[in-house]
């Protein structure tokens, strides 16, 4: 009942297209405090199963009990603080089955096509897109742009990359150079342009790309960008090119950055919105774009533009385009220099947003809600959510597990003793650690596995001898509880071995350990291993749950 | 294991009882008489019967039937049961419990409880009687296994093997003084017990139903545990503990909440279910009632201090032989009867909380001193003969 409730609750979540712009949509669980409700039902829950299921306990009334019996019940205690504690599950199933309802998959992948032609006319600036990776930067292309090629010569790029690596220094770079440049021409990176002494070359010819970036528009003052987010240019060194930068500045613009700006439409390259058909890669909307700019179909773009501005309005997506047209930020044949960013304002500081009168477009938010509405669709597995909820599902199964096998005054113990131990762990993890190891967590790990070792001393000495039943019982229990914990520490421990006899040096020759490189990249495997271990734990230790529900006090 | 068949010989136990059932019917001892129905319609193990009953119980309490009609269904439920036949058990005399050198020592404080020997048989009730704090229930912990001996062994001897200690415990079936506290319907915690038992399905329905149509419950079977009387409580334990197919019954102090008319139907219930062909068990009950408890029980051991002082199943010569010893309430003075009983073998005379203890040579007979008692015109309220009981052992 409670998950078909959370179902519809999620369900009707959604309220507007505006919801879809969230990256975290499908986490609106969390950020929407339904989290809370959930926690006091699991509770309120809990409580009244408690209280259903502790009218009776065949196993401390000494009824007929197997194996299989008492296990079956754990088992349904760990279903049933399962079901408990995942609402948000059905939540987000609720607003997944919504969502999926306003498309269709072939809409979908039809919009996220048209989204990933358009991209490259969006003029987003990289360093506040979600997707690191999206670039006009001609050093990330992702297709052959001729067009720069032909402006730049293998002989000048590896004259400039011989004078580099041998003088450290582009400012002693002579023609006359003696060095039998030819043989190095392995050395250089191809394609060619993606050599650092590209760039170089290729701005003297094209001097006028000097910089027009500065901290605030000319006429108004106001701000392009929040303070701290300036776009870090390196700086430029070419002499040649700074006199002619300094010759292109706007009036009464201050040439803050001595940089050039050689990004273009042409170089766009970013890692596309996945749709189903798999050559539509980087490469190919990159192939698209260039086949776009280099014929110069003014026409085509506009139309994709146009389709964008469709959608923009169906999914409630910021935009502006007061000052210029869209189409005239972007077509600037021959080379498409990017001079424009139509970045959102709310990728700038609130107290500059209010003032902020600049034409913009939010490609983010209209990545997200494709993305959002692709989720929808998918049935993608996330072991880690269901990992966690399957831990304090764990968790609570142990506590009343441990409650209805052993005693109410053994329980009680071991629940005020955990906290005493608690302090003591703590104190001689401090003790321990100031006076000789230092308070690293392997001497918490260390310290852990001497505790759980005493607790299975006790408990099953006690135990096997029938000797001190609320000693053994209370052991046993927190034997148990910590149970969940020793394999996790084992590996911990394993890692700071290794970390420390094997530690990594950065450098072309390090490389880290092939366990610990496994161990990363499988913690999910480990845990869930874990968890398959516990439950046989459970299972192995029932006839010693037995033996001392049975044992007589002395 | 233990081994069942049918009986169909007409002269058997089963028969027996059915034609004392009968004649309760017929002698208008009716509740004796459904009590002992119940017992028998158990002993068949058939659902079918069980049905009847249900069907018998629901018409004898709402109807209010008048003697003559309940005695003519009865009779017809008799019938069935007859040819039902009973699930008997083969071997329902076997030692179940072997106590030998039994002592427990307490950390805190000076008691002691044994050396003791004890044994218990199946279908046998052993009364258990000492005053406070002579260690009655320490006994009685020690042999359900709640308590570990200080020395000394117990070993229990039942046809089925037993697996573990757990296993053990659940054959072993302690009511403690102050009983546990349920929680639910009476209904509800009787087919839960059952249905822990391996009892299921409409059996589960009717076993619990009857039983509590044994217990005397039956008016009460809608109601929540906390809402029935101590003494109640008490029946509706028994019941739950009938269910559990104990194979020995360890009770303390099971009559203290009851009234004096429950107290002995209990007893006797409990002495005619141990005996069942279907399911016999041994008892061991501790109880202040004396005489209640020797009606029943086939063996009395009196702790005093820790010490056996005695069991009835070994002959203590020393005591029983030298006296007649009677118990007797009288208006009269206390000079009075020694002098007009001294000439007729009493050798001495205790008054003891409110009634006198005679103690006459032991070739007297209870009829000799009944005999003078008429003559000499003494009055008399009470007289019992204890020189065979545990009574004597509690005079000052």
């Amino acid at each position: 009942m409670m998950h078909i409730l959370f179902f519809i609750i999620g369900f009707v979540s959604y309220l507007s297209p505006v919801d879809l712009h969230d990256t975290s949509f499908f986490q609106k669980y969390f950020d929407s405090g339904f989290v809370w409700i959930g926690v006091l039902l699991t509770i309120l829950i809990l409580i009244l199963w408690m209280n259903y299921y502790f009218k009776h306990n065949a196993f401390k009334a000494h009824y007929p009990k197997s194996d299989l019996s008492i296990y079956k019940e754990f088992l349904i205690i760990f279903l049933i603080a399962f079901l408990s504690v995942t609402q948000y599950f059905s939540y987000t199933q609720g607003l997944k089955t919504r969502i999926s309802m306003l498309k269709t998959s072939a809409e979908i992948e039809k919009e996220i096509d048209l989204v990933n032609q358009v991209a490259p006319f969006t003029l987003q600036n990289n360093d506040y897109n979600n997707y690191g990776s999206q670039t006009y930067n001609q050093n990330n292309r992702c297709a052959d742009v001729p067009v720069f090629d032909s402006l730049v010569s293998e002989d000048a790029v590896l004259k400039l990359f011989i004078s580099r690596k041998f003088k450290n220094s582009i400012w002693n770079l002579t023609p006359d150079d003696t060095i039998h440049y030819q043989k190095f021409k392995d050395s250089l990176q191809t394609p060619l342009y993606k050599n650092e002494e590209f760039d170089y070359i290729l701005i003297q010819h094209l001097p006028k790309r000097k910089n027009w970036r500065a901290p605030e528009d000319y006429k108004t003052q106001e701000p392009y960008i929040s303070e701290n987010n300036y776009y870090q240019y390196d700086e430029t060194i070419v002499p040649e090119a700074v006199e002619a930068a300094d010759a292109v500045a706007y009036p009464g613009a201050p040439a803050t950055y001595l940089s050039f700006n050689l990004n273009s439409i042409y170089n766009f390259c970013s890692l596309p919105l996945m749709v189903s058909d798999s050559i539509k890669n980087g490469e190919y909307y990159a192939k698209k774009t260039y086949n776009l700019l280099h014929n110069q179909k003014k026409d085509s773009i506009q139309v994709l533009l146009d389709d964008y501005l469709n959608l923009v309005k169906e999914y409630e997506v910021g935009h502006r385009f007061r000052d210029k047209n869209w189409i005239d930020y972007v077509y600037n044949p021959p080379y498409y220099f990017v001079d424009y960013e139509l970045s959102s304002p709310s990728r700038y500081s609130d107290a500059h947003k209010k003032h902020f009168k600049k034409d913009y477009i939010s490609h983010a938010d209209m990545r997200n809600t494709l993305v959002n509405l692709g989720r929808s669709k998918s049935c993608i597995f996330d072991p880690v959510e269901y990992l966690i909820c399957l831990y304090i599902a764990l968790g609570i199964a142990l506590m009343i597990f441990t409650f209805r096998m052993t005693s109410m005054k053994t329980w009680i113990i071991s629940v005020v003793g955990s906290i005493v131990i608690y302090f003591i762990f703590f104190s001689l993890f401090f003790l321990v650690g100031l006076l000789i190891f230092g308070m690293e967590e392997s001497l918490a790990s260390i310290l852990f596995l001497c505790f759980v070792f005493i607790f299975w001393f006790l408990a099953y000495s006690g135990i096997l001898s029938e000797k001190r039943k609320l000693i053994s019982g209370v052991n046993f229990i927190w034997s148990i509880w910590t149970f969940p914990a020793i394999l996790p520490v084992i590996v911990a421990l394993y890692t700071s071995y290794l970390d420390w006899k094997f530690p990594y040096r950065y450098g072309p020759n390090s490389a880290e350990h092939p366990h610990l490189i496994w161990i990363r990249d499988n913690w999910d495997l480990i845990f869930g291993a874990n968890l398959i271990l516990v439950l046989l734990f459970v299972f192995l230790i029932l006839p010693v749950i037995k033996k001392w529900q049975a044992m007589a006090e002395e | 294991m233990c081994v069942f068949y049918f009986l169909d010989l007409p002269m058997d136990i089963f028969n027996t009882r059915l034609k004392e059932v009968s004649q309760f019917y017929q002698n208008g001892d009716t509740n004796l008489g459904f009590r002992r129905l119940i017992d028998s319609a158990l002993d068949t193990g058939s659902t079918l019967i069980l049905k009847d009953i249900i069907q018998f119980t629901e018409w004898k309490y709402n109807s209010a039937p008048s003697g003559k009609s309940e005695n003519e269904k009865a009779q017809e439920l008799i019938t069935k049961i007859r040819n039902a036949g009973a699930v008997i058990s083969e071997k329902s005399t076997q030692n179940i419990i072997t106590a030998k050198s039994v002592s427990k020592t307490y950390n805190k404080g000076n008691f002691k409880l044994g050396p003791l020997d004890i044994s218990v048989n199946m279908g046998e009730v052993v009364g258990l009687v000492g005053e406070n704090g002579n260690g009655k229930t320490t006994l009685l912990r020690l042999l359900c296994g709640e308590l570990k001996p200080s020395s000394g062994t117990i070993d229990y001897h039942f046809e089925e093997s037993v697996k573990n200690n757990y296993d053990l415990r659940t054959k072993l079936v302690y009511i403690p003084q102050r009983i546990e506290q349920l929680r639910g319907g009476l209904m509800d915690n009787l087919q839960f017990t059952l249905n822990s038992h391996g009892i299921t399905g409409e059996d589960n329905f009717f076993l619990a139903q009857v039983m509590l149509a044994r217990m005397g419950l039956w008016t009460y079977k809608n109601l929540n545990w906390a809402r029935l009387s101590s003494g109640y409580k008490m029946r509706f334990e028994l019941a739950r503990t009938l269910l559990r197919q104990p194979k020995v019954l360890l009770l303390d102090e099971p009559l203290a909440n009851l009234d004096i008319l429950a107290q002995q139907i209990i007893l006797e219930d409990l002495r005619y279910l141990s005996v069942s062909l279907f399911r016999p068990f041994g008892i061991v009950l501790s109880s202040q009632q004396l005489y209640e408890v020797e009606k029943v029980s086939d063996k009395i051991i009196f702790l005093e201090n820790g010490k056996l002082v005695s069991d009835s199943s070994v002959k203590n010569e020393e005591v029983t032989e030298n006296y007649l010893i009677l118990e007797m309430d009288s208006p009269a003075e206390r000079n009075f009867i020694y002098e007009n009983l001294k000439n007729s073998g009493l050798e001495k005379i205790h008054f003891n909380g409110g009634n006198y203890i005679l103690f006459f040579s032991h070739d007297k007979t209870m009829s000799d001193v009944m005999s003078i008692i008429g003559k000499e015109k003494i009055p008399v309220s009470y007289l019992r003969d204890i020189s065979n009981s545990s009574r004597r052992f509690f005079i000052n």
